[in-house]
């Protein structure tokens, strides 16, 4: 049968067609006698359906859900009771609280050096910083997999996703007048962080957690990041960025 | 209204608030646990994707995209982990006998009853891809587009299963006497 006609039989059982539709419809089917019979059948199969009532979920179905769903906020947020139970150790224990706060400052010291390192040679097109940041092999090598404008209001941007030697790169390039937030959110299952590069002139800060990147506090953002595949990557990222008033734009941008 | 409900209520959820989730789960438990109801025939099983798709949400608030509407994006969760526990069961036979005590005077509840079992047998004898349009279509009030949402198929290919659907459906009615 034509496509239209299915188009117009299924929206007639549905209680979509327009009165021009349906007159179409009706003209067809009265010089059609086969698909009017079969129309007629189909109508009467719908309807027979109306008498299947929807049940009723058991009663104990939301708190199970809610169980659960506390069960797996707690798991997400451990690192809080850990912070608790540190905070009571310090105000208990003094001593120990001093030699946190010499440790935290010959850690500070040696990031600073690590990081800032004073006698670097000026110029260069990439900042070294410590961990994971690391200088990256330019993208625009690499085969090109989406595009997706991440500008807003004011905030011009874009990301992109490339195809990398062992997954995928992902470069965020953004100007805004005022501080924003960007998250790039993926899936630990498919692609594990490997290293970002970022570009002198680029503010803000990089925060890593399980499958979320977030720079914050950025005005120039021009930063690739580098993902391993650890599973053919079937799901797709999400670039979100924020201002204070909340989120202003919020896109998927493909992996393969 | 009800969207922007739902927006409002995910982010408040991401912030950390379980409550609004909780409200979530009022408000859509009882659909969810229908479509995993009519895909799989069985309460037990379909309480339990329930409480999997709500888990699935939950964990997964942060990836939802707000240019869908919340209750496409929640039940295409339920389609989908509806469609796995299918796969890995065989069909499940009647969702209970349903008791009914043998007296003259309750003959056009038992017909009744019977009636709708033989339309519910009639969804189960479809298979799962024809399945699921009827039962977003007839159950859910589901348009053409939402179901494309949900279902990550193109309008044209959700048009052309429902008519195949309801055909196929028609075939099994007129077979087991519900139709003539």
């Amino acid at each position: 049968m034509d496509e239209r006609i299915i188009e117009l039989i299924n929206k007639e059982i549905d209680g979509l067609n327009t009165p021009s539709s349906s007159r179409e419809l009706e003209a067809y089917l009265n010089s059609h006698p086969d698909a009017k019979k079969l129309f007629v059948e189909l109508q009467r199969a719908s309807d027979a359906l109306k008498h299947v009532e929807a049940v009723e979920p058991p009663s104990y179905l939301k708190t199970h859900i809610m169980n659960a769903v506390r069960a797996a906020s707690q798991e997400q947020n451990p690192r809080e009771s850990r912070i608790d139970k540190l905070i009571e150790l310090l105000k208990s224990r003094p001593a120990r609280r001093y030699s946190l706060v010499f440790a935290s400052g010959l850690c500070v010291g040696i990031l600073f050096f690590v990081v800032a390192n004073p006698w670097q040679k000026e110029g260069g097109g990439e900042s070294a910083l410590s961990g994971s940041l690391v200088a990256s092999n330019e993208v625009s090598s690499l085969p090109l997999l989406d595009a997706v404008d991440l500008g807003a209001e004011e905030i011009n941007g874009a990301v992109k996703s490339y195809k990398s030697e062992q997954g995928i790169a992902v470069e965020i390039t953004l100007t805004s007048p005022q501080e924003v937030n960007i998250e790039l959110i993926s899936d630990p299952a498919e692609l594990m962080f490997e290293k970002i590069s970022r570009s002198n002139g680029a503010d803000g800060e990089i925060n890593l957690t399980d499958g979320r990147i977030t720079f914050s506090n950025v005005r120039v953002c021009r930063s690739v990041v580098f993902y391993v595949a650890v599973a053919h990557p079937q799901r797709s990222l999400e670039a979100r960025v924020y201002t204070k008033a909340g989120i202003v734009r919020s896109v998927s941008i493909r992996a393969q | 209204m009800k969207e922007a409900d739902d927006k409002s209520l995910v982010q408040d959820c991401l912030k950390g608030n379980l409550q609004a989730f909780e409200l979530l789960v009022e408000r859509y438990q009882k659909p969810v646990f229908n479509i995993a109801l009519r895909m799989l025939n069985n309460a037990d099983d379909a309480a339990d994707v329930a409480q999997t798709v709500f888990l699935k949400a939950y964990e997964n608030l942060t990836s939802y995209n707000e240019q869908f509407r919340f209750f496409s994006w929640l039940y295409k969760i339920a389609v989908n982990t509806s469609l796995t526990v299918l796969e890995q069961k065989k069909r499940i036979d009647l969702l209970g006998d349903t008791e009914v005590a043998q007296d003259s005077s309750v003959g056009e509840a038992i017909e009744a009853s019977e009636r709708v079992e033989k339309l519910e047998d009639a969804i189960l004898d479809l298979r799962p891809e024809y399945r699921v349009v009827i039962i977003l279509r007839h159950f859910h009030d589901m348009s053409y587009e939402e179901m494309s949402q949900i279902l990550d198929i193109p309008e044209k290919t959700v048009k052309s299963r429902l008519y195949t659907a309801r055909q196929m459906l028609k075939d099994s009615l007129m077979k087991s006497g519900l139709m003539d």
